[in-house]
C-alpha cells in the first residue's frame, strides 16, 4: 500500500483539491442546549444562547454563500440526558429549525453563523413551545469562502 | 490536471490532521474532521434492512418505529453530530434520537414517529449521517 504524508492538500493552482466526486462536511456540532456547552464540533468558534431554545452558532471559517449550502439540524428529546421527554412524558417530538423564530420572525441566513431553534410540538392537551434540549445536532455542507 | 493515485493519505506533522484549502481559497479546513464517519439509508418497515450504508448497520429492531444502529468503527466519544431524515409512504413521519438512550461511541437508538409525533411508526426510508471523530 502506498502512503502520502502531507500537511496540506491543494490543487496545482493553489485551490481546493477535488476528492473524486465527494464533498466533505464543513461544519458540525453536538451542543448541549441545557448547559450551553459545546460537546464536540468542527468549524465552530462559539454558540450564543439567544433565548430558550434559540441559539446562534458562530462559525470559525465562513461559507462562500449564505444560501448555497445544505444544513441539517436534529435533536435528542430530553433536557437531562435521561428518560424524561420534554413534553410531559408523552412522545410528542422535538424539532430543530434553521433560523430563529423570535418575535415570530425568521432571521435571514448569513455566511458566518447559523441560527437554530429547538422546540417541542403541540399535543391534544397543550401547545408546543421553544425549549432547551440536551443535544442539538447541526451539520452543514457547502463551499467555504 | 495533475492527479496522484495513492491508497492512504496521512498528516505529516500529525497523522490525524490533513488540511485542505477551501473552495473560495481564503481559508482551510481539516479533512479528517470533515469526512462523514457513518451513514445509512434503510427501510424501517417489516424487518429493517439497509439499502446502503457506511460504517453503520442495523443492530436490533426494537419494535415498531424503534431501531438500534451500530457502528463498525467506534467513535472517539459520543459527541458527534447525528442528523436524520425520513420519508414514509403513508402520511408524514419524523425521526429522532430515543428519549432515554443517549448515543454511545458504538451505537445510537432512534425512533420513527408518525407525522403528529404522537406514536411510533415504521418508516419506509430513514437516513442518518454522523460526523465526529473516530477512535
Amino acid at each position: 500500500m502506498s502512503t502520502i504524508k502531507v500537511t496540506t492538500l491543494q490543487t496545482s493552482a493553489g485551490g481546493a483539491v477535488t476528492l473524486t466526486k465527494q464533498e466533505a462536511t464543513k461544519q458540525w456540532i453536538s451542543y448541549d442546549g441545557v448547559n450551553n456547552a459545546i460537546e464536540g464540533s468542527l468549524n465552530v468558534t462559539s454558540v450564543t444562547d439567544l433565548a430558550t431554545g434559540e441559539y446562534n452558532v458562530v462559525l470559525t471559517s465562513a461559507f462562500n454563500s449564505a444560501h448555497d449550502r445544505c444544513t441539517f439540524a436534529t435533536t435528542f428529546n430530553t433536557n437531562n440526558d435521561g428518560s424524561v421527554a420534554v413534553s410531559g412524558g408523552a412522545r410528542a417530538g422535538t424539532n430543530a429549525i434553521i433560523g430563529t423564530f423570535s418575535d415570530s420572525t425568521i432571521t435571514d441566513v448569513v455566511t458566518n453563523s447559523i441560527q437554530v431553534g429547538t422546540a417541542y410540538g403541540s399535543s391534544g392537551s397543550g401547545n408546543g413551545a421553544a425549549y432547551d434540549l440536551s443535544k442539538v445536532w447541526l451539520t452543514a455542507i457547502g463551499d467555504l469562502a | 490536471m495533475s492527479e496522484i493515485k495513492v491508497d492512504k493519505i496521512s498528516g505529516k506533522t500529525s497523522a490525524n490532521a490533513v488540511t485542505v484549502t477551501s473552495e473560495g481559497g481564503s481559508t482551510t479546513t481539516n479533512l479528517q474532521q470533515g469526512l462523514a464517519k457513518a451513514w445509512i439509508n434503510f427501510n424501517g418497515t417489516g424487518t429493517p434492512a439497509a439499502r446502503d450504508s457506511f460504517n453503520c448497520s442495523i443492530q436490533t429492531d426494537e419494535g415498531t418505529g424503534d431501531y438500534s444502529l451500530s457502528f463498525t468503527s467506534a467513535f472517539n466519544d459520543a459527541n458527534g453530530s447525528f442528523v436524520f431524515g425520513c420519508l414514509t409512504n403513508s402520511g408524514s413521519g419524523d425521526v429522532r434520537g430515543v428519549n432515554n438512550v443517549p448515543p454511545t461511541t458504538t451505537s445510537i437508538r432512534i425512533y420513527g414517529l408518525n407525522g403528529s409525533q404522537s406514536a411510533l411508526q415504521d418508516l419506509d426510508y430513514i437516513w442518518m449521517q454522523v460526523d465526529g471523530d473516530l477512535a
